[in-house]
């Protein structure tokens, strides 16, 4: 199945897909989800930053992996069976982030989403779209692009590519 | 008060040292004066008598040598001879009557020139009748007188040394031949003149000296009327041939006037009676018995003294003594009380009061009364004399002999020691004056010195006041320090005797110990069996484990091997729960993109997704029990091999235990014989210690009783303070008498002594309490009783460190 779906959602609003990475919930708007796979084998690429682990082989496409932990700046974890990549879409570039586990497709109304807070001048919440509250969790609403940035995304891409 | 004393003291002095003097001075004066008159007395009698013998033996020896001299045949010879030729003179001279006138001439001269020049030499310038004495001369005494005296070429004096004249007579030869030997026996014995008398014609036929008297007669001659005629005349009238006489002392003319005394005696031949031998009594010689030679000083007549004799008419009859040595003296005496001056000349020209002197006096009527005595009263000189007087016993003279001492000289002793006994009381009485006044001067001296020792008593009294303050508070110190060496004693006691205790304690643990360590000994004894025991117990239990586990652990791993299979069929199941939910996942994206078109492919989708999780919960719980089948299986399985492991390395230990049981229990039966030994030595020591403890204790008493010595030192000690304080106190009392007799004005001085006193008073209970808590003490400790001896003498905090450093000197 390949979706690639040219679709900018400015409307929070919609499904998001949660994940789980750490203790808490993300979300992906569902329309930037490509695909979800289980963790395969990551061939590791050198000279790349740390948090881009390689890329892997989706049924003939080379996908670039990210651990989204160490993009965030959190500690790698051992990867589970329940470790996931999504692969997502940005900018046309199909690139996987690795997740610690894969929760549901939940539909989150607007009511249910709160604007990004700032937490002061240093910190950078741009990726942050918002914070969806379901069944009393609290769910950060990525914005993935933001998440990554188009500098790295076009070395990611290079590397797609080479 | 000094000055009144003074004159007390010298009169008392003058009464106490004058009275007995006085006393003395009289009975002694009136015993010595009464002793020494008699001596004087005594020894004025004595001379008496011894003169009186004298004089009395001469006379005496005078008589018999008369009396022999006239039986002497020499002298009866001469008698006869000078007798005859007496008368023949003149004729064998042929002497004519013209050659007689010549003689007559011539003597003439002789009596009127020499005689009477002599004679007026010693009558004091008055003449003799020479001329009367010459006219009554006869023939014959003319011729003889004119040869023997006026024809003698000797002098007036001298003519008896003339042996032969210048004549031719007979008479002549027979001079010549009998004359040297009858002046030899004139001057022999001393006599005046030696006479032969014719008895008839009492013609002096013969004398030796040829005075005026020579050759006249005593009969009818000049001289016949003196006592020289009055005593031939009886000797003549005399037939006995041992008749002698004498006759008193007379002026006579041819011895100037001189007193002259005459012994006769007849002298016969055979029965004839030839003629009369006289003497001229030796006045010189009786003047020297009687003046022993004008020595009177050494035959204790002293400077005043003498022995005189007085005949019947009160007169001299021997030389004052006074005349001989002072005759200047003696006659303005005798000129002072009256005497004539003719009398006085005629002593002075005859130099002899023989005769001339008179002396009536109390003495000489008495003892010419015939009475002897010794008496004291005024002599011929008006001085008064001692005088011891008695009748001589002179044949044919009544005399008395007077022995006389000038009173004044003969009590001169006496007077002398009054004098003296004066004198020394004059002396005593200056000197007793001069002591009492120095006395006088010394009490004031002496009053100063009293009143300056008055004060330094006072000093000393209040100085012994403080001092006996001090010892008091010193004795009261000491018996604290007593009290507080006995508290610390009992302390010390008591600690001995917990010590003691403790040592028996010690000894007691000590063989608890050792009864205990052979317990343990024995237990361990035990204990080594139980332990082998245990081995083979723990053996046999460990095969029997090791049975059990093996066959556990085969069971286990069967259990194992199913959990895994079940295990891997759960993954799997788990896997493909897992893919279909990413399936499902997927779908619902595609279903999302697809928006409306896919809800339906949503729903599906979320249905297989739901489907996928329930196989997933279903696979995770069955995986979940597998994992804990599994695990608890492993832990079985672990378990077991750890019990097993466990159960070996237990039985190891154990047997290394055991092992080391062993050894401990070998060790511990080691260590308990060296606990043993110790345990003895300890014992050992106890007793040692108890002994020591013990030895302590005794010199703890000892201490104790030392204390209590001294306790009760301290006691004594502060009594005898008391009573110096009270004496001290006397002393002050006395002080202030002595002073008030003494007169002074320091009571105030005195007042400070008594403060002190008071102030001493206030220190007594202080040493009674000191006194009373030794007693306490000592008592307490008789009875055994453990004082707190703070409840006695309360002791401050320090204490406890001086007394750590009193044990510590221990």
């Amino acid at each position: 199945m390949e979706a690639l779906a040219e679709k900018k959602i400015t409307e929070q609003e919609g499904k998001y897909l949660a994940f789980i990475l750490g203790n808490e919930i993300y979300g992906i708007e569902i329309l930037r989800v490509r695909e979800i796979i289980g963790l395969m084998d990551v061939t590791t690429v050198p000279q790349t930053p740390e948090y881009m682990k390689g890329v892997i082989n989706l049924r003939g496409k080379v996908i670039p992996v990210i651990d989204l932990r160490l993009k965030f700046s959190m500690l790698e974890e051992e990867h589970t069976q329940e470790t996931c990549v999504i692969v997502v879409e940005v900018n046309n570039t199909s690139i996987g982030i690795i997740v610690d586990s894969v929760s549901e497709v939940m539909e989150i109304n607007s009511g249910e989403i709160e604007e990004s807070l700032s937490f002061g001048q240093g910190i950078d919440t741009d990726y942050i779209m918002g914070m969806g509250k379901v069944e009393k969790k609290i769910i950060i609403l990525l914005d993935i692009e933001a998440v990554l940035s188009s500098e790295e995304l076009e070395v990611v891409t290079q590397h797609a590519v080479e | 008060m000094k000055i009144g004393m003074g004159a007390k003291v010298i009169t008392l002095f003058l009464i106490a040292g004058l009275v007995p003097l006085t006393v003395i001075g009289v009975i002694s004066n009136n015993s010595s004066s009464n002793a020494l008159k008699q001596q004087a007395f005594n020894q004025l009698v004595s001379v008496r008598e011894t003169k009186k013998k004298q004089i009395e033996d001469y006379f005496s020896t005078i008589r018999k040598q008369v009396r022999t001299l006239s039986e002497n045949g020499m002298i009866v010879d001469a008698m006869k001879g000078f007798k005859t030729s007496f008368n023949e003179v003149r004729k064998q001279n042929d002497i004519t009557d013209s050659k007689l006138e010549e003689y007559r001439t011539a003597l003439k001269t002789y009596y009127t020139s020499d005689f009477t020049n002599e004679y007026k030499q010693q009558n004091n310038g008055q003449g003799p009748d020479a001329v009367g004495y010459f006219n009554q001369l006869d023939d014959d005494s003319l011729a003889l007188q004119y040869y023997y005296i006026k024809a003698n070429h000797n002098q007036l004096g001298e003519k008896h040394n003339l042996d032969a004249a210048d004549e031719v007579s007979s008479y002549s030869k027979l001079h010549a031949k009998y004359h040297p030997a009858i002046r030899d026996f004139l001057e022999q014995f001393g006599y005046y003149d030696i006479f032969l008398v014719d008895p008839e014609s009492g013609d002096i036929v013969y004398s030796v000296y040829k005075e005026l008297d020579y050759t006249t007669s005593l009969k009818d001659g000049p001289y016949a009327s003196s006592n020289f005629g009055e005593v031939f005349r009886d000797a003549n009238n005399s037939n006995d041939r041992n008749y002698v006489k004498l006759v008193d002392f007379e002026p006579y003319a041819p011895s100037y006037d001189g007193a002259a005394s005459f012994i006769a005696s007849p002298i016969f031949d055979g029965s004839e009676k030839v003629g009369v031998l006289l003497f001229q009594m030796p006045i010189d010689k009786i003047n020297a018995v009687m003046t022993s030679d004008s020595d009177w000083n050494n035959v204790g007549l002293g400077a005043s003294g003498e022995t005189y004799l007085i005949g019947h008419d009160l007169a001299m009859r021997s030389q004052s003594r006074f005349l001989i040595e002072d005759k200047e003296g003696y006659n303005s005496m005798m000129k002072g009380l009256g005497t004539d001056q003719d009398v006085l000349d005629k002593i002075n020209a005859k130099e002899s009061t023989i005769l001339l002197q008179k002396v009536e006096t109390k003495g000489t009527l008495a003892a010419v009364a015939g009475n002897t005595n010794v008496e004291i009263f005024p002599d011929y000189r008006d001085v008064p004399v001692l005088s011891a007087y008695t009748p001589v016993d002179i044949e044919d003279v009544d005399w008395v002999i007077m022995s006389e001492i000038d009173e004044e000289e003969a009590l001169m002793a006496v007077t002398a020691l009054r004098a003296n006994m004066w004198k020394l009381a004059g002396g005593m009485l200056v000197l007793i004056v001069g002591i009492g006044y120095l006395v006088t001067r010394i009490t004031g001296n002496v009053t100063t010195v009293i009143r300056e020792i008055v004060e330094r008593l006072t000093d000393s009294s209040t100085e012994i006041t403080a001092a006996s303050e001090q010892v008091s508070s010193s004795s009261q110190r000491l018996a604290e320090g007593s009290s507080e060496q006995a508290s610390s004693l009992e302390e010390t006691s008591s600690t001995m005797e917990e010590m003691s205790t403790m040592t028996k304690q010690n000894s007691d643990n000590a063989q608890e110990a050792a009864g205990l360590a052979q317990k343990c000994s024995d237990s361990a004894g035990q204990g080594n069996v139980a332990v082998s025991e245990m081995i083979h117990s723990i053996d046999k239990m460990n095969s029997t484990s090791m049975e059990i586990v093996d066959s556990m652990t085969d069971s286990m791993h069967d259990i194992n091997k199913s959990s895994n299979e079940i295990a891997e069929i759960t993954k799997v199941i788990d896997g493909i729960a897992f893919q279909t939910n990413l399936l499902a996942l997927n779908a619902a994206v595609e279903a999302a993109r697809a928006g409306d078109h896919g809800k339906g492919f949503a729903v599906v989708a979320e249905e297989v997704r739901n489907l996928a999780q329930r196989s997933a919960s279903a696979a995770k719980d069955t995986a979940v029990l597998i994992t804990n089948c599994v695990d608890k299986a492993g832990k079985g399985t672990e378990l077991t091999n750890r019990s097993k492991e466990t159960l070996q390395s237990l039985v190891e230990d154990v047997k290394k235990s055991t092992d080391n049981t062993n050894t401990s229990l070998q060790e511990i039966v080691g260590n308990i014989e060296k606990v043993t030994t110790l345990t003895k030595e300890i014992s050992t020591a106890s007793v040692e210690q108890s002994e020591g403890v013990t030895s302590v204790n005794d010199s703890v008493q000892q201490m104790d009783q030392v204390t209590q010595q001294n306790a009760a030192t301290a006691e004594e000690v502060s009594s005898t303070s008391e009573e110096m304080t009270a004496q001290a106190q006397t002393l002050l009392e006395l002080i202030v008498d002595l002073e008030s007799q003494v007169g002074g004005t320091r009571k105030d001085k005195l007042q400070d002594g008594k403060v002190n006193s008071a102030r001493q008073e206030d220190n007594k209970p202080g040493a009674r309490k000191a006194r009373s808590s030794s007693r306490q003490l000592a008592s307490s400790r008789k009875n055994g009783e453990h004082i707190d001896s703070e409840s006695l003498i309360p002791m401050g905090e320090n204490r406890i460190i001086e007394h750590d450093d009193k044990m510590s000197d221990f």
